[in-house]
């Protein structure tokens, strides 16, 4: 027994140790490889990179998790964080950044690529991708024609506890921001309070209501656009589809992924060159084929069977709303949605 | 030097530099919220608003639960005849292997409306099946995958304690189930507590099952929090923190008043089991139950989903790029536990040896550890590895990787390796010492191995924690470092749930087979 555990430990430390030769290898090639702290996850966004390894021969080493945690990490490293790149699926993770400063401004020629309602005022950050919010619905439970036109609509009667929410997810967040910043704080309120008192059932994430839905658990519920596509590809006959609100409603609000160059990045110059082959035709078209993202750059065909991009960006400045992203969470909390 | 009061120096140096490491969080948690001032008051009306009780009814719930569970199961599987013993005996630690997201995302997939179970359950023509959300599909999921925390300590204890004990049972006219009551349970009591109190602290820092099983704790209020209310969740983590020390010590203060008295025997005649007679019908439906749930229901998702990925393959399964993120998380995990178990020994020593109060006090700061989210103790370390020059080397290295899963589960390491201290008699060393062996060669000769059960069971553990981990993993591993764990978040997370059940199948069979390994055979 101790014999055949020292050798299992012996085998596991030589593992280790030449895991680690390897990944030093790859960390100290200094020959202007660039650190991208990704929010985006692997498995969409990974051939955008190797595309631009393979064109420019500039190496990327990236992290990957979920964007708030990043954004409180780079908080966390401040200056001595190893980032050149923060790509963030919320504005929120981004905002958050903008507001402790640390963030670089992005040169005009790669911003204005993007139509200035999907890129921050001060070029901090860029869109580089959107996703419209939309009312994911079963189409065997309920016909397009009966569905609401607004997101007031929800909080009536009729859809009372039927509305599948996210309270706790990023994106979620971002829309109930948003949704201040337009109708005000008392009007948002009174909103998310009518859905909870309606029982309207909350999941962790957006693709568990889309996956809800699906079973026919609720008819309805608010979630990205994109989850819908990514369940219809898995099993191209689940009952699910995409309802948009008109554009001029805060329901299809557009939430950009956004990327952004860290202020204490050493290589800002390579940074900027990954942020213009995200903006670049070839990425964009990757970007809408395989993620069922919307582009942001004129004249790239946007994905099968999506409406065009019309909805509200989001602009909001936290500076000019009241609380800022505190408030954001206060509201969400006293609505007794999460509890 | 093997008084029983005095501690030797160096060891006592040692002791204290792995305590103080082990206070890093605390010290982190405390400057950021005088960092960002935080309103103690708010903070603790806001708490005991709901999810401070919430939290403390779902910890004192699972705890209770998974100690019946997983010492009923224990003495089940060690002390009676039990039809298929063997299989139990590999099966029953599995559920320790699923990392906690994966095992409730596949239950609430499979029991929701028009899920696997409700095709399954309609043969039976069951309808109605309850519903996977709130606090009893948390404290449910989380008993059935917490309990070999108790299951695994209490097999140990019981595994070690003589047939001696039943027979004295025997020769004082003891009926078998007073035998039991009186002479047995005492000698387990404090592996039970120490059990349970892995799963209250391990229930308060849950944060991927219980957010997906809609109940909100302290914990998942801090992830809410994190980014757009941080001082509101800094200062539920220092609230966190005072619950686990109160537990800490409570469990502490109670479980000193047992006494354990029966020593790790030598004897090394097999234990006694008990004939369970008409009964082994029914501990087989029990065992057959809890592991159906367990590991059996889960599995079936996941198998399902894998399938589906098979079928409908549309060029996303890719099994060669499990191969390397399943070597880098066997030997993390391996190197871990064996660093986890060699960094806890010197305060483990000290706590059963001797009255210093360095080893107390430690090994109080090593458990409360574990009951911080994984999130908060990654950013403390981050924090404290920026904060010094010298240690700039260390970031983004696997030794920082590692340094994190110690200071997070060097809990489960704690209790176990006291016991294995515990069980050798001092007189032993003097003995040695009188025959003129050096303290190394007593060491090596006569301590060590006979502490070997005991460690092998920290490790163990610590093993298990550390496969499956995944918030400090993707937050401190080196750039483009992958394990299984961040496989599986990463196929989830975009939706592949067919690669994402594949990952999580290769991480069971692997921490299954590591785990066999390094700890279950012993009890065999």
């Amino acid at each position: 027994m101790r014999i055949r555990s020292t050798a299992v430990l012996l085998v596991a430390f030589a593992l280790v140790g030449a895991s680690c030769g390897s990944s030093d290898n790859t960390a100290s090639d200094d020959n202007g490889s660039i650190t991208v702290y990704s929010g985006r996850s692997e498995d969409l966004i990974a051939p955008i990179f190797e595309a631009f390894e393979a064109e420019t021969g500039i190496e990327i080493n990236v992290k990957y998790d979920d964007s708030a945690n990043l954004a409180l990490l780079i908080e966390t490293e401040g200056d001595a964080s190893p980032a050149d790149v923060f790509i963030s699926q919320s504005p929120g993770a981004v905002g958050f950044l903008d507001g402790k400063e640390l963030l670089a401004e992005i040169p005009s020629e790669i911003t204005e690529r993007v139509d200035p309602a999907y890129r921050s005022p001060d070029s901090t950050w860029v869109g580089v991708t959107a996703r419209a919010r939309t009312l994911v619905y079963n189409p065997d439970l309920i016909a397009e024609a009966d569905l609401p036109q607004s997101i007031m609509e929800l909080a009536q009667p009729e859809w009372a506890g039927q509305v599948g929410i996210a309270p706790g997810n990023g994106s979620f967040q971002d829309f109930v921001t948003a949704f201040r910043f337009q109708a005000g704080d008392d009007v948002v309120a009174g909103w998310l309070g009518a859905l909870a008192d309606a029982g309207a059932p909350t999941y962790a994430k957006n693709s568990a209501i889309v996956d809800a839905v699906s079973r026919g658990e609720i008819k309805i519920g608010l979630v990205n656009h994109y989850y819908v596509l990514g369940t219809l590809a898995e099993d191209p006959d689940a009952p699910v589809a995409n309802h948009f609100f008109p554009a001029d409603d805060v329901g299809s609000l557009v939430i950009v992924t956004g990327a952004a160059i860290l202020e204490q990045s050493e290589n800002a110059a390579n940074a900027q060159k990954l942020l213009e082959f995200f903006l670049s035709d070839e990425a964009q078209m990757m970007f809408s084929a395989g993620e069922g993202e919307y582009p942001l750059v004129d004249g790239i065909a946007i994905p099968d069977g999506l409406p065009p991009l019309t909805g509200l960006g989001y602009t909001v400045d936290l500076a000019e709303l009241g609380g800022g992203l505190e408030a954001t969470a206060a509201i969400i909390r006293d609505s007794g949605l999460q509890g | 030097m093997d008084s029983r009061d005095r501690a030797p120096r160096s060891l006592a140096v040692a002791a204290l530099a792995v305590g103080l490491f082990f206070t890093t969080p605390v010290i982190y948690l405390v400057l950021r919220a005088i960092d960002l001032r935080v309103d103690a008051g708010s903070v603790l009306r806001d708490a005991t608003d709901g999810p401070l009780q919430r939290t403390m009814l779902l910890a004192t719930t699972v705890s209770l639960g998974a100690g019946l569970l997983g010492t009923t199961l224990a003495w089940l599987v060690i002390r009676t005849d039990v039809p298929l013993r063997k299989v139990w005996l590999a099966l029953v630690p599995l559920p320790l292997a699923f990392p906690s997201f994966v095992a409730a995302f596949a239950l609430v997939a499979g029991f929701a409306k028009g899920g696997l179970a409700e095709e399954f359950f309609a043969w039976f023509g069951i309808d109605e099946l309850p519903s996977m959300r709130g606090f009893w599909a948390a404290a449910g999921v989380l008993i059935v995958f917490t309990y070999p925390y108790v299951y695994l300590p209490v097999a140990a204890r019981l595994h070690s304690l003589p047939p001696s004990l039943e027979e004295a049972g025997r020769s004082l006219g003891l009926r078998r189930r007073e035998t039991l009551r009186r002479l047995v349970l005492p000698q387990i009591t404090t592996s039970v507590l120490a059990g349970m109190l892995l799963v209250a602290l391990y229930t308060i820092s849950e944060f991927g099952a219980v957010s997906l099983l809609r109940y909100n704790t302290l914990t998942v209020e801090i992830f809410t929090d994190a980014l757009l209310d941080p001082s509101r969740a800094i200062g539920f983590g220092v609230v966190l923190t005072l619950l686990a020390a109160t537990i800490v010590v409570a469990e502490g203060r109670f479980s000193q008043r047992q006494t354990q008295s029966v020593r790790h025997a030598r004897d090394t005649r097999t234990a006694a089991r008990l004939e369970l007679g008409r009964w082994r019908w029914v501990g087989l439906s029990f065992c057959v139950a809890v592991t159906a749930s367990a590991i059996g229901a889960p599995v079936v998702v996941l198998a399902h989903w894998a399938s589906q990925g098979v079928v409908n393959d549309r060029g996303r399964l890719d099994l060669g790029e499990l191969v390397g993120p399943a070597i880098n998380t066997a030997a993390l995990g391996v190197s871990t536990a064996a660093i986890t178990v060699g960094a806890i020994l010197p305060i483990a020593w000290l706590w059963a040896r001797t009255r210093s109060r360095i080893g107390v006090v430690s090994a109080n700061f090593v458990i409360v550890g574990f009951a911080l989210p994984g999130l908060i103790t990654a950013l403390a370390l981050v924090s404290a590895v920026l904060q010094f020059g010298a240690l700039r080397w260390l970031y983004q290295s696997l030794p920082m990787l590692v340094l994190a899963y110690v200071l997070h589960f060097g809990a489960q390491a704690a209790r176990s390796s006291k016991e294995a201290v515990g069980s050798v008699s001092p007189s032993l060393g003097e003995a040695a010492r009188t025959l003129g062996a050096g303290p190394v060669r007593r060491f090596v000769r006569i301590d060590a191995p006979m502490m070997m059960p005991g460690l092998a069971a920290a490790a163990g553990l610590v093993l298990l924690s550390t496969v499956k981990e995944l918030p400090a993993t993707l937050l401190l591993a080196p750039l483009d470092f992958q394990t299984l764990a961040t496989k599986i978040w990463s196929a989830n997370d975009a939706g592949h749930l067919a690669q994402s059940a594949f990952a999580s199948l290769v991480l069971l069979v692997v921490s299954g087979g590591l785990g066999w390994l390094v700890r279950f055979r012993q009890t065999s």
